[in-house]
């Protein structure tokens, strides 16, 4: 006789069906909770006292994706393979894992700070649930340096108040724990990633992974704020590079800071003589210009050489305002060669021996133009017409020339032995491809101002209206 | 974004030029090796393979305050020091041997120390040799290097060696087994030659172990008589012990660094004189140096066979020691200052064409003729992207290479070449000039139908306030060609053609009308004195000269090198105005 069970009540049946997965899925939640609650955080993370650089954000993860997903990152990668290679590389040979936004995020947490100086690097994050469970099993059989330390592969690791620090060394690591100054989330860099810099042209840069990249670069100059506004902005819309500025010390701010970003790109083409030879390349096309007073705006221009077969070759030129009319001894001084009237305007057209081109200058009412290539100065003379404008400083590239002539210079440094360590064929493989790849951007635009002990300059790197 | 912070650095940054030291005060060489011995005795400059080709030495680093140069170092108990002009006594003889004895006499005491250098006629090793009298034993003596090889001719700036620290050097080893200091350099290094360098540094390898890198610059640095020991180590320029900075101090090879110190077995004579010595030898790859360590230790170390000094003569014939110290025994160039700072070891025909009429007032006419054939082989004979045929560069090494940072022709320099070469047959014996000229008559044709054509002056008269024109000077050198390009061809029993006549004939009309304003003739002074110092059978009557002819004779200006870059005035072109009797100033007002 066949009897029957009693059947299972629904309910449990159900539950032993779908029990563990319910299980599961609360512990995961738990976790997730939890982890989120490890990751969560005030601050960015640490820097070291002594920072020489400090490279910080307050979500990595997702900048990284709106960088991928963005359309300058699809222009760079129809020419060069993808940015940040060599860097995605060493993580994955130290780490056995290739790293990626997701990834990153699971791991890491998604605000960190890195910061170095002349003895190494060191990170700081705040990881969740996995890196110290992780951490916690390999810190039971990983060898320890040092009190509190630990290696993994090249690097060495410990933690301070839940934040993980991964050093190039066991001194940089210690510093950190022992002495490394807080640094908050927020504040006008929330978005994107922000790299400042100590040092006699200190400052901070920070670029958002939006459309045109927008950048804020602050610059610690202080000095007068109530200087005038500029007038000649929108002037020489053909000009592969203009600077406008009204005064000097926003120029030397921008040149203090150019420096210290060439100098870590290439530091040994800079510091070894690779600019030495450009200046003097350069000025030998373009002698000294007349020593004149000039106590108002001015402009600095370059166009693409219309006639060189040389890909090195600019024409350049520029505007300065307000300025005192030449003395008697200004004039001895310039090596006159001539006067001549330009646009029906006295000027003069100067020449500089031995085989230097002419160059010109213009005296319009009190403003003075120059150029390295007597055909342009009509082109000066003729700008636009101004428009006031409330920043001190603005600065246009266009990266397509620019890019060409940068393509031109270090094929030249090469040849000529000037970037230590690199062949001209090691420079192809190595360099030019991104070169390249940045000539398929528009157009660099940035204003600048004075403000709060800071010289800030703001805009583009590729401005989204010139696509 | 390197371009363009390339072109910011460019556009905005002032032009910073070095402060430099005091020029050298004398040359040895033997027509491949040249060095250059400085007030204090010590090795500033070393060039190789001639005269007017790589230069090698390191100098004095400002910013790092690192010593540069080769020199010695003494250690009596207390401090080290170098041999200064503050301390001592600083005389230096040049010998009939053609080497340099510089004798040190202490101020304070009776010490007394003398230096006897000299570069081997047959090999490429400059030996120096160090005796000391009245020093307390025992002393210690340090042989102190800062040499940095280089491989490369930088264009246009072939006196900027200082400026490129970076791009010289390679590898400074000390081998103890065999005692030898090496600093080499192969040609162009690249990225892997850079990593198998710092491998090869890490795992502490033989001096043999460098030869793989192929050919280049190696120099070895040894003593005869032995080594106690030695460092790859940079030394501080004031206090002269090892540099706190330098990391890597006491290794035996070092990347990318140029030092180093050793410190030679001092040897006792009979007459209780301390004496030492120290060979820098120099080859094109490891083997060749390694050849010549090996022979000059089997041969013992040539001592100096007549250390006669060479008397002193007046200044013209120390003018003229001057110029023939500017020649470069193997391509003949003439460069224009191989002992000064900034050392401008490159030839410019203008340079030449003073410097040979200087050489044949003394009687030295094979130099002369040397130099502008020299001048004749950088001709261009062919259309090309750097200038029409019968253009020539305006500056060139001696091995032929443009060092013209712009590489363009210019009309003024074929015009310079002709005007010497007319200049330089007037005064030789017909014969001789008749033969020469014939070797000259392809370049003669090609160097006048340049100056024929050439755009400088081509516009019509009214052109002539038009941006690209000439400057007086340019219309009055040119004419100054083909006036000289005119007498050469009559010589060789041929008429002017045409278009030469018709350029001449247009140019002196153009000089005419731009003589009205006299703003220009600052730059003209060059052309006035070259003409008014013309040998007197070589300026006839009727030729148009006077166009060229300044009444009153004024001093000439003398060039800097590159307005803005650097300021060495040229030694052989002021030599070459003192033999000629040619006043000349370094102001410009």
């Amino acid at each position: 006789m066949e009897t029957s069970t009693p059947a299972a009540p629904r309910w449990r049946r159900l539950l032993l069906q779908w029990g563990p997965f319910l299980v599961l899925g609360v512990v995961l939640l738990v976790l997730i909770g939890i982890d989120r609650q490890l990751k969560h955080t005030d601050l960015r993370g640490y820097a070291l006292a002594d920072a020489g650089w400090k490279l910080e954000s307050d979500d990595l993860p997702q900048s990284w994706t709106q960088w991928e997903e963005s359309d300058e990152y699809a222009l760079l990668q129809e020419s060069a393979p993808p940015f940040l290679n060599d860097v995605v590389l060493s993580v994955r040979k130290v780490t056995g894992v290739r790293p990626t936004p997701r990834r990153l995020r699971f791991w890491l947490g998604r605000a960190g700070v890195l910061s170095g100086n002349a003895h190494g690097w060191v990170l700081s994050c705040r990881p969740g649930v996995a890196m110290r469970v992780a951490s916690f099993f390999h810190r039971s059989v990983a060898q320890s340096p040092a009190e509190a330390t630990y290696r993994w592969g090249d690097v060495i690791y410990g933690w301070r108040d839940g934040f993980l620090l991964v050093g190039s060394s066991v001194r940089m690591v210690q510093e950190l724990a022992q002495a490394g100054l807080p640094v908050e989330r927020g504040g006008q860099d929330r978005e994107g990633i922000a790299l400042a810099w100590e040092g006699p042209h200190g400052g901070r840069l920070r670029i958002a992974a939006e459309a045109g990249l927008p950048f804020r670069l602050a610059l610690n100059q202080s000095t007068d704020d109530s200087q005038p506004a500029l007038h000649y902005t929108a002037a020489w819309p053909e000009a592969m590079f203009v600077l406008n500025a009204v005064d000097d010390a926003s120029v030397a701010a921008l040149r203090g800071a150019a420096h210290t970003l060439a100098t870590w790109i290439f530091p040994d083409t800079v510091d070894g003589g690779g600019l030495a030879y450009m200046q003097a390349w350069w000025r030998a096309q373009l002698p000294p210009l007349p020593a004149l007073e000039c106590g108002g705006e001015r402009a600095w221009v370059a166009f693409p050489s219309q006639e060189a077969e040389d890909q090195r070759a600019i024409e350049v030129g520029g505007i300065a305002t307000r300025c005192a009319p030449p003395t008697a001894s200004t004039l001895a001084d310039m090596d006159i060669a001539r006067r001549y009237q330009w646009e029906e305007q006295p000027g003069w057209l100067l020449t500089a021996p031995p085989y230097s081109r002419p160059r010109a200058v213009a005296m319009v009412e009190d403003t003075l133009a120059w150029t390295n290539e007597p055909s342009r100065m009509p082109v000066l003379l003729r700008r636009e017409a101004g428009v006031d404008s409330e920043a001190q400083l603005f600065v246009r590239a266009q990266w397509a020339p620019t890019m060409g002539l940068a393509r031109a210079w270090l094929l030249e440094l090469a040849e000529q032995e000037l970037i230590p360590g690199y062949h001209t064929e090691d420079l192809k493989q190595d360099w030019l491809p991104y070169v390249d790849a940045l000539g398929a951007w528009s157009r660099l635009e940035a204003t600048g101002r004075f403000e709060e002990g800071h010289f800030l300059l703001e805009g583009y790197l590729t401005h989204p209206d010139h696509r | 974004m390197g371009g363009l912070l390339a072109l910011l650095l460019v556009l905005l940054s002032p032009l910073a030029v070095a402060s430099e030291p005091a020029p050298p005060v004398e040359v040895i060489g033997n027509g491949r090796l040249t060095a250059a011995i400085d007030a204090t005795g010590r090795v500033a400059q070393l060039r190789w393979p001639t005269l007017g080709y790589w230069e090698h030495m390191g100098r004095d680093t400002s910013e790092e305050g690192t010593r540069g140069g080769a020199g010695w170092l003494l250690d009596e108990g207390e401090a080290r020091y170098s041999f200064t002009a503050a301390e001592w006594h600083i005389t230096h003889v040049r010998n009939t041997d053609g080497s340099l004895t510089t004798t040190y006499a202490a101020r304070a005491d009776d010490r007394r120390a003398v230096q006897h250098v000299m570069v081997l006629r047959e090999m490429d090793v400059v030996v120096v040799r160090l005796e000391l009298d009245g020093f307390q034993v025992p002393v210690k003596v340090h042989w102190y290097q800062h040499i940095a090889p280089s491989t490369r001719l930088v264009t246009g700036l072939a006196d900027g060696y200082d400026r490129f620290p970076r791009s010289t050097g390679f590898v400074t080893a000390y081998d103890p087994i065999d005692g030898t200091m090496l600093a080499f350099r192969p040609k162009g290094p690249g990225k892997e030659d850079w990593s198998r360098a710092r491998h090869l540094a890490d795992s502490a390898h033989s001096s043999t172990a460098w030869s793989s890198f192929g050919d280049g610059v190696y120099w070895g640095s040894f003593s005869p008589s032995g080594t106690r020991g030695a460092s790859c180590t940079p030394i501080d320029a004031q206090t002269l012990e090892v540099d706190a900075r330098a990391d890597e101090a006491v290794l035996p090879a070092v990347v990318g660094r140029a030092f180093g110190m050793m410190e030679p077995i001092v040897e006792s004579t009979t007459a209780g004189i301390l004496q030492v010595s120290l060979c820098l030898a120099v080859s094109a790859s490891e083997q060749g140096l390694q050849s010549l360590r090996t022979q000059l230790l089997d041969m013992g170390v040539p001592r100096n066979s007549n250390l006669e000094p060479v008397s002193p003569g007046d200044s013209a014939s120390l003018a003229a020691r001057a110029l023939q110290a500017c020649v470069d025994p193997q391509s003949g160039s003439i460069v224009r200052a191989p002992i000064s700072y900034p050392a401008l070891a490159y030839a410019t025909i203008f340079n030449t064409a003073w410097a040979t009429a200087a050489l044949d007032s003394l009687g030295m006419s094979a130099h002369g003729r040397r130099a502008l054939e020299f001048h004749r082989t950088t001709l261009r004979t062919t259309y090309g992207s750097d200038g029409l045929p019968g253009s020539l560069p305006a500056s060139v090494y001696s091995t032929g290479q443009s060092a013209d940072l712009l590489n363009g022709a210019n009309p003024s320099s074929t015009a310079w070449l002709l005007a010497a070469l007319w200049r330089h047959l007037a005064v030789q014996e017909s014969t001789a000039a008749e033969a020469q000229l014939q070797e000259w008559e392809e370049a003669l044709r090609l160097a006048g139908d340049y100056l024929a054509r050439a755009p400088v002056v081509g516009a019509v008269l009214s052109g002539t306030m038009k941006p690209a024109a000439a400057t007086l000077a340019d219309l009055q050198t040119h004419y100054l060609g083909l006036v000289s390009a005119r007498l050469l061809l009559e010589r060789l029993g041929e008429e002017e053609p045409t278009h030469w006549q018709q350029r001449r004939e247009e140019t002196y009309a153009r000089i005419r009308f731009r003589q009205l304003d006299g703003a220009e003739e600052v730059e003209s002074r060059w052309l006035y004195a070259w003409v008014r110092h013309l040998p007197e059978d070589a300026r006839e009557p009727g030729e148009g000269w006077e166009i060229l002819h300044f009444l009153e004779e004024v001093p000439v200006l003398l060039p800097p090198t590159i307005r803005g870059v650097s300021k060495g005035v040229p030694v052989s072109l002021r030599a070459a105005l003192e033999v000629l009797d040619v006043p000349y100033t370094d102001s410009p007002r």
